[in-house]
């Protein structure tokens, strides 16, 4: 790719503005086929949208890192309670 | 990428309220339900409870509470329909009825104005992106870096990131747990992702 062309595609299109708007809800997959396609257009063609497209599906795959499991003990105890209350 | 969660939500009166009286008798069909669709979920909930609470004790305590409670209203849940939507329901309403008054929050907000700013703001969408969004920053960052910057966020915002990014659920399903319109789900999530990338910025021009 050319400088020239790096550069004219960072040129914000007139896309631009409703891609980003609905960028995150199209990550959540929160979006009309319009949408998408009108997303998936600017994508193809715009390094600006690219980036913050990137950038928060990085940051969403980071935040699902961050998965806590239950204490194995509570489980037991909450398994032993529900099984005391079935019995009685 | 699919979301997990599409299954019928039931309207607001399914869930269980706290003017029903548990019942007494559990039929050991509701018994075989909560043992196949709820028990599963202990990891889920305990991962939602601790960040709301932000305590590993009162996360066991809410959980405890949580299952507790379900086990109780089992009859009121209507088979078919999102186990987990109504559980993380119980979960969210317990919390803010018995936890959230201990919890230290750590910021104040007042969420309407928020909202009202967040959504003028995004009428001049095209003014959010900024230099500063590096992706190999993001990457660079270790998962407690990202945990503290989202345990720093008020309760409201951290619950939608939870919520959406880590538990799958839907805006629709979102908003029917935490009783609010789709339209604030929205705007609260897009916020909620927002601070939460000036907060990781922040920390990366200190270190
Ligand atoms: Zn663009």
């Amino acid at each position: 790719m050319s400088t020239e062309q790096s550069r004219l595609q960072r040129k914000p299109l007139p896309e631009c503005e409703e891609c980003i708007k609905i960028l995150q809800s199209y990550l959540d997959h929160e979006t009309t086929p319009e949408e998408n396609a009108l997303v998936e257009r600017c994508l193809q063609i715009c390094s600006v949208c690219r980036e913050f497209y990137e950038y928060n599906k990085t940051l969403i795959e980071m935040v699902k890192r961050l998965r806590k499991t239950c204490p194995e003990q509570l489980a037991a105890e909450i398994r032993n309670k529900i099984l005391a209350l079935q019995t009685c | 990428m699919q979301k997990t969660l599409r299954s019928k939500i039931p309207s607001y009166n399914h869930y269980p309220m706290e003017e029903l009286t548990p019942q007494q008798q559990i039929s050991a069909e509701d018994i075989q339900l909560f043992n196949k669709e709820f028990l599963p979920l202990l990891d889920s909930a305990y991962n939602f409870a601790f960040r709301l609470t932000l305590d590993e004790d009162d996360a066991k305590d809410l959980v405890q509470d949580t299952f507790l409670k379900a086990f109780r209203f089992i009859h009121s849940f209507q088979k078919g329909t999102n186990a987990k939507a109504w559980l993380f329901r119980i979960l969210k309403n317990s919390f803010i009825n018995d936890y959230r008054k201990k919890v230290k929050e750590p910021a104040k907000v007042d969420y309407q104005e928020v909202e009202a700013i967040y959504n003028s703001e995004e009428a001049e969408a095209g003014n959010n992106i900024t230099t500063d969004l590096r992706v190999e920053v993001l990457q660079d960052m270790i998962g407690d870096e990202v945990a503290n910057a989202l345990n720093s966020l008020a309760v409201d915002f951290r619950t939608v990131i939870i919520l959406c990014d880590i538990e799958g659920f839907t805006y629709e399903e979102m908003a029917k747990i935490l009783d609010i319109p789709i339209g604030t789900v929205r705007s609260r999530l897009h916020r909620a992702r927002n601070i939460l990338k000036e907060k990781l910025e922040n920390y990366v021009k200190r270190h």
